[in-house]
């Protein structure tokens, strides 16, 4: 079995709006998997049930062998731990440090200050911020802040990070330089979910694209181009 | 659960105090009018207590005697008084002719004239009393007619009745105090609690979304209290303080005005002796109200 499976999942929002409809699909350990579509195509509410901040209205998502809906409410901290998160808005902690955005994964998690210390600082070095560990968020540039933003995320060695459009607030050398820690961090076999809108970014990546329209799965290729058309 | 550090869930409760300066500024202002208000308040309720036992104390019916009685027997009739036969009597004060007359003399210094006159009567002319203070100023009553009754034969007469009038009035407007003020208290509180209630609310919405953020990389719900609790608590414990410090300064600032309608009442000194007790009422009051609104507030916040 794949670490993610979608058996036949449909996103009915409160509002009685379908976002996803009958998806299924499955996602293997150290993919890289690039989602494309037009904008309310879906993507984002298909990663949201992935790392179970939606649950569906049907249909059954599957984290190793494990159904996301028996998890209870108070485990569920617990089990995001599985995953990192990037968004386009980078959602850093605005009265904490850079140090302090990247630590507080590992805080929470009951590490010691000094495996902490010593983990945050290879990290920055990693995503090139150590010499800006000690700025707030907004004293950082949009490419620095996402650049934390994903030091963040896989900080803790999750199995899968979750990328939503982390570009799209960014120049193309600064979105470069994003993708470029994307792939690395795959290389390191962590799976990387990745919706995106730049067309560039996901022709050059050769990897699988999964194309979605109206909450539908239309191609899915192993090596994908940014295609959207009829 | 295990995993979650004391000393780290704390620092970043206090993280939360100190870095955001401007909302724990607006946030300590606000709360502590409010903890302001509810100190007037309960320092206005033992400041009337305060003066109401001062003129309380300065009530008394005095008993005069004819010049015929010896002291012997006054002194039975006091002891008398003090050991059974009334209980509404909280102290009895004897004072013989000479005192009275050294008294008086005190009272109006050394005049010719005074001396002229009581060298012209040749003897004291004033009479030896009793004074009696009763526990409560609606008992005078009771106790100047029990007074005529039993002690007729040696009682030149009392002076209620010049009292009598003022002690009524007093009465009323003492309970009129009493009543208004637990009232006023109350409201007061009330407001003020309100009022806190809704402001730490109104400084953790600003946190709302950086809640969800901490959901997300993994935090627990208690991982996001603790520290929320933690700053709700030294917001209340800051306002205390600046509170106590504004009401010490009120109090130096009203004192002489209150001095001027109530004489000696030194309220100042009153409440210098009494400052501790009501610290520590506003710094736990401001504790508990910081608890408990962050506590509210992060419940709202966090269910979802
Ligand atoms: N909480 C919600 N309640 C109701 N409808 C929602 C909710 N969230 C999303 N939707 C709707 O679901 C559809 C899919 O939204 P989604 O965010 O998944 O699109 P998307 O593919 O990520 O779009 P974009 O590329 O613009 O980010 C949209 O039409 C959106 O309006
Ligand atoms: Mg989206």
């Amino acid at each position: 079995m794949k670490l993610i499976n979608l058996d036949n999942v449909t996103k009915e929002y409160s509002d009685g709006f379908v976002a996803l409809d009958r998806i299924s699909c499955a996602i293997d350990q150290g993919e890289f998997v690039s989602l494309v579509g037009s904008s309310g195509a879906g993507k984002s509410t298909l990663l949201k049930i992935i790392y179970a901040d939606e649950f569906p209205s049907d249909g059954a998502v599957y984290f190793g062998g494990r159904n996301i809906s028996s998890i209870k409410r108070k485990i569920l901290p617990h089990f995001r731990r599985n995953f990192g998160t990037v968004f386009q808005d980078f959602k850093l902690l605005s009265q904490k440090t850079v140090f302090e955005n990247i630590a507080y994964t590992l805080e929470v998690q009951g590490k010691s200050d000094a495996q902490i210390y010593e983990e945050v600082h290879n990290m920055l070095k990693i995503v090139g911020m150590d010499n800006k560990s000690d700025k707030y968020p907004h004293q950082i540039s949009g490419g620095e802040q996402q650049r934390v933003s994903l030091a963040r995320a896989v900080i803790h060695r999750p199995r899968v990070l979750i990328a939503d459009e982390p570009t799209g607030n960014l120049d193309p050398i600064s979105a470069l330089s994003i993708v470029k820690l994307l792939l690395k961090v795959n290389s390191f076999g962590t799976t990387v979910i990745l919706a995106t809108h730049d067309k560039s970014v996901v022709d050059k990546l050769n990897r699988r694209v999964i194309l979605m329209d109206k909450g539908r799965i239309m191609r899915d290729d192993l090596h994908g181009k940014y295609i959207i058309s009829g | 659960m295990k995993t979650i550090k004391l000393a780290r869930v704390m620092r970043e409760g206090w993280q939360n105090f100190y870095r955001d300066k401007w909302l724990t500024l607006a946030t300590v202002v606000i709360m502590s009018l409010s903890l302001y208000l509810i100190g007037v308040a309960v320092f206005l309720g033992f400041g009337v207590l305060h003066i109401i036992d001062t003129v309380e104390s300065r009530i008394n019916v005095s008993m005069y005697f004819d010049f015929t009685v010896e002291e012997d027997k006054i002194l039975e009739i006091k002891k008398e008084l003090e050991e059974k036969s009334l209980e509404e009597v909280q102290s009895v004060t004897y004072i013989s002719r000479d005192q009275a007359l050294s008294d008086f003399m005190e009272q109006e210094g050394d005049s010719k004239e005074i001396k002229e006159a009581l060298d012209m009567i040749g003897e004291n002319p004033l009479p030896a009393s009793l004074i009696i203070v009763a526990y409560d100023t609606v008992d005078y009553k009771k106790i100047d007619q029990y007074l005529h009754q039993e002690y007729s034969d040696y009682i030149m007469n009392t002076n209620l009745a010049k009292n009598k009038g003022v002690i009524d009035e007093l009465h009323n407007f003492i309970t009129f105090i009493r009543n208004g003020g637990i009232i006023l208290g109350i409201i007061f509180a009330i407001i003020a609690i309100l009022v806190t209630l809704n402001t730490v609310r109104m400084s953790l919405y600003a946190h709302r979304k950086e809640f969800e953020v901490m959901r997300l990389v993994g935090a627990s719900n208690l991982y996001i209290k603790i520290p929320t609790l933690v700053e709700g608590t030294l917001y209340g414990l800051a306002s205390a303080i600046v509170a106590l410090v504004f009401l010490i300064g009120t109090i130096y600032v009203v004192n002489p005005f209150a001095n001027k309608i109530i004489e000696n009442a030194n309220i100042a000194q009153f409440y210098s002796t009494n400052i501790l007790e009501v610290a520590i009422i506003i710094i736990i009051l401001g504790v508990i109200l910081g608890f408990v609104s962050s506590y509210i507030a992060v419940n709202k916040y966090l269910e979802k």
